[in-house]
């Protein structure tokens, strides 16, 4: 009970006496702005398990780009193109539900990544974890200016598609009809979602960016009322799971990024329970049908 | 009232206040290998109600597509009036997105987007505007509310008071009242003829037969070709409805009025 009888030594200390933990803060906070704001058109316009797709889809990227030994977010761009490509074709070949078809392809090339790395048996484990799960703890300054960059692109991205985003999701032919390009503003979407994945897996790692990219907007949802403060309020969870899962997995030894993942996820169920008590939580009911 | 006017550019003659806002010529669309229309021929005048009946599945939906821009022929003319006159269209009801939270006064502002594009503030005229058309729906009261949790006739003035907030010249309806409460109907349907004074073109396609009879003009469609075009009295006798419809028109015996068994079709929605 360390962050109650001894707050200070629970809360602060580990920040003011350790800097990998101030570099792996701003790391996850970044991260959680880039993630969050497009995330929250993510969830809103049902794309959550393309969006999980996208991010395991772009390992094979990675995969080749680090035996091959260039820079591996570039290797993870081009495969997240890749996969984009292939769900469209996929998704206009096949008379299957899109969700079949995005399933197939994420597995498919979550496989083919495993397959190219453990290919290279010496480091297999260690190389194939660092992918999946990320290291907050093993970000440096390189990669917090990149952070940066990319959470300064998502949010002016956000707003310069506001309109285009909130009138595609309430009714694509509307957008058609006021002129707001409804597949190009789909595309743009599509664009900020790779970037954002891309940019953040050696952070929070492949299999654990889509906890940041859906679970705060998600739980924001269940108790904003409008688009803007949903944003806003998807941030401010964000960085509370960010502080209390670095702050455990500092004191309790456990992984970083799963323990932040596990915490927004915590805070979504927690959020769902306690809804009917939260005065102003908005007034949709649960899904009829 | 003069009907239509407005300024235009020296190298285009002004439209005459008759001159047709566009005008159709053997238009036809093809959806694969099977044709969906072929064969309409008819104009749209400022200031008048057109109202296109039919059976299920006759092609009304697919004309008002095309009219929108959303399809274009395969062959015949669509000609327009230049500059192309702004068109605002009200589409069947969607399945709204439950979870999108949204007031009714934002989702009526979407249709300012159409002069704002995506960045332009919203101007004072603007907002002034928005609750303007809200208050001619009498839905007012209802601005601040979640859209998602309003009736089916109230989400349907909704956004014909978006449609209205686009200052659109044409203006198309794609059966506006099916389902809706009697209340939302004859609001809905006034509303639509106050528009058609103030020289907007309405284009709506309707299963009322009482509201095509009180339109300026009616296309009658079956299987994607006219039947008939002309006035409601031309166009709405015994043996065209017959011809369209088949069966399934009860005709008058002692002199009352046509009455045409036809399902309503489409899903609306959940009731209020």
């Amino acid at each position: 009970m360390g962050f109650l009888n001894d707050p200070y030594h629970w809360w602060v200390e580990p920040f003011t006496s350790n800097p990998f933990m101030i570099r792996a803060l701003l790391a996850g906070l970044l991260t959680v702005v880039a993630t969050s704001v497009i995330g929250t058109w993510v969830v809103l316009r049902g794309m959550s398990f393309l969006g999980d797709a996208l991010a395991h889809g772009v390992l094979p990227g990675i995969a080749v780009a680090f035996i091959a030994g260039f820079d591996t977010t570039v290797g993870a761009m081009v495969a997240a193109l890749v996969m984009v490509g292939l769900v469209h074709a996929v998704r206009t070949r096949s008379p299957l539900p899109d969700d079949v078809g995005i399933g197939l392809l994420f597995v498919g090339m979550l496989s083919f990544g495993v397959v190219i790395i453990s290919s290279r048996r010496s480091s297999y484990v260690g190389d194939l974890n660092r992918f999946l799960f990320g290291s907050v703890t093993g970000v440096d300054s390189a990669d917090l200016l990149r952070l940066t960059v990319v959470a300064v692109v998502a949010v002016a991205g956000t707003l310069v598609l506001y309109r285009a985003l909130l009138v595609l999701t309430f009714d694509e032919t509307l957008a058609r009809m006021v002129g707001l390009r409804p597949r190009l503003t789909h595309l743009a979407l599509l664009t900020l979602m790779a970037l954002a994945i891309v940019a953040t897996f050696g952070v929070v790692g492949n299999l654990l960016v889509i906890a940041f990219l859906i679970a705060p907007p998600a739980t924001a949802v269940l108790v904003a009322r409008r688009v803007p403060v949903i944003m806003a309020v998807a941030v401010a969870l964000g960085a509370v799971s960010v502080v209390v899962g670095i702050l455990i997995s500092f004191h309790a030894g456990t992984a970083a990024s799963a323990t932040m993942a596990l915490v927004s996820v915590a805070l979504f169920l927690v959020v769902l329970v306690l809804r009917p008590l939260i005065p102003g939580a908005r007034a949709l009911g649960p899904r009829t049908r | 009232m003069p009907r239509s006017s407005r300024p235009s550019g020296p190298t285009s003659p002004a439209p005459s206040p008759t001159a047709p806002l566009c005008r159709a010529l053997e238009i036809g669309i093809e959806f694969g290998s099977r044709p969906a229309l072929s064969g309409l021929t008819f104009e749209i005048h400022p200031g008048t109600i057109t109202a296109v009946i039919g059976p299920n599945g006759s092609g009304k939906t697919t004309l008002l597509n095309l009219l929108a821009g959303l399809e274009r022929p395969s062959s015949g003319e669509l000609s327009w009036q230049r500059p192309h006159p702004p068109v605002a269209y009200l589409t069947q009801r969607h399945s709204t997105v439950r979870w999108l939270p949204l007031t009714s006064a934002e989702v009526i502002r979407m249709g300012r987007y159409r002069m704002r594009g995506l960045l332009r503030p919203m101007s004072a005229a603007d907002r002034r505007f928005c609750t303007r058309v809200a208050g001619e729906l009498e839905i007012g009261d209802l601005l601040h509310r979640q859209y998602g949790n309003l009736s089916g006739g109230q989400q349907q003035r909704v956004l014909v008071a978006q449609m209205l907030a686009q200052e659109a010249r044409l203006i198309l309806l794609d059966e506006p009242i099916t389902g809706l409460d009697l209340a939302s109907q004859s609001r809905i349907i006034e509303i639509v003829g106050r528009q058609a004074a103030a020289g907007v073109a309405a284009v709506l396609t309707t299963h009322h037969l009482d509201e095509a009879r009180d339109a300026d003009q009616v296309l009658l469609l079956s299987e994607g070709r006219m039947v008939a075009a002309g006035s409601p009295g031309a166009v709405l006798t015994a043996a065209n409805l017959r011809s369209a419809y088949g069966d399934r028109v009860l005709a008058p015996t002692t002199g009352g009025e046509i009455t045409v068994l036809d399902d309503h079709g489409h899903d609306h929605g959940p009731p209020g």
